[in-house]
């Protein structure tokens, strides 16, 4: 099936954006640095768009917003690193009623949250791009750099993972 | 015996080739640990899949200059052997777990179930009605 590339920036940033933003708020379990990394990543998408050649649009994409993460957190290593509050923002959870079973599902997901946090990040970064924002493994090793070998390791070894430290 | 390791993530998402595809399924009816690991791997799997989605700042929008609308995220839709690996699974476990009085499940059964399951869950079924708004 032809892949389709959107038009413009603004196109991009209305199809991708939420993925984007989910993608960095699962990698840093901050909302703020979620939405200042998801920022970011949109304007390197517009400079970049120019000069994007046909191909994988997802692998291009997702290339770009890996890059614009790992190179924040080079930054950040200079200062001081905050972990994972204990109270996740729930302001920027889809907002719809919350009966009891939906703040269950959310306490739930905030186990699943801090495991997560816990991974080695390229365990984290391959899980998230494979069960949140639902990229094939072609498409994430694209994105990644590396064999799609290497993509299936680290897929299944971040999900062992994440089942040890949820029991 | 080798076990299948890697190729269990790979086979619930669908991304193994028809041979490995035939070993998963072979291999898994005769070994617990693998099947044990299936299990393991498949619930960590549906845990990551649950999380809720979140909806973007709106002052990261206005921040570019753009406008606040943003199509909904969709996620990839379950495939048809992923669907089948997780009855699999369970067949398998019921197997191993039959009484005198366990009444046989079906692909269709698990099919059925699964999909009842996941439109009951409240960490999903918000996300089921965004897609489906997405794909009309």
């Amino acid at each position: 099936m032809p892949e389709h590339v959107p038009l413009t920036w603004e196109e991009v940033a209305q199809t991708h954006g939420r993925k984007i933003y989910n993608f960095a708020y699962r990698l840093t379990g901050n909302p703020d640095d979620a939405s200042d990394l998801a920022q970011e990543v949109l304007l390197r998408v517009r400079r970049g768009l120019d000069s994007y050649s046909p191909g994988s649009f997802e692998g291009w994409l997702w290339r770009i917003t890996r890059n614009a993460f790992i190179d924040d957190v080079r930054r950040k290593k200079r200062r001081p690193t905050t972990s994972l509050p204990d109270d996740i923002d729930r302001s920027t959870l889809a907002s719809t009623p919350a009966p009891d079973d939906v703040l269950a599902s959310i306490r739930l997901g905030d186990d699943v949250q801090k495991a997560l946090l816990a991974l080695p990040y390229d365990f984290r970064e391959s899980v998230v791009m494979c069960d949140l924002i639902g990229l094939s493994y072609d498409e994430i090793a694209l994105a990644t750099e590396v064999p799609v070998g290497t993509v299936r390791s680290r897929i299944h070894r971040g999900r062992r993972m994440l089942r040890e430290a949820l029991k | 015996m080798i076990h299948l390791g890697e190729l269990i993530s790979a086979y619930l998402d669908g991304e193994t080739s028809s041979e490995e595809t035939a070993r998963v399924i072979s291999h898994i009816e005769t070994c617990d640990r693998c099947r044990n690991e299936m299990s393991d791997v498949h619930a960590a799997r549906g845990a990551l899949r649950s999380l809720p989605v979140l909806e973007v700042p709106e002052v990261l929008f206005e921040n570019l200059g753009l406008s606040t609308t943003v199509v909904p995220m969709r996620r990839r839709p379950v495939t048809w052997i992923a669907a089948a690996a997780a009855a699999i699974l369970i067949a398998v476990t019921s197997a191993s777990l039959a009484t005198p009085d366990a009444i046989g499940v079906t692909l269709y059964d698990v099919s059925l179930n699964h999909g009842q399951q996941q439109l009951s869950d409240p960490g999903i079924a918000p996300k089921l009605a965004i897609l489906s708004g997405a794909e009309q």
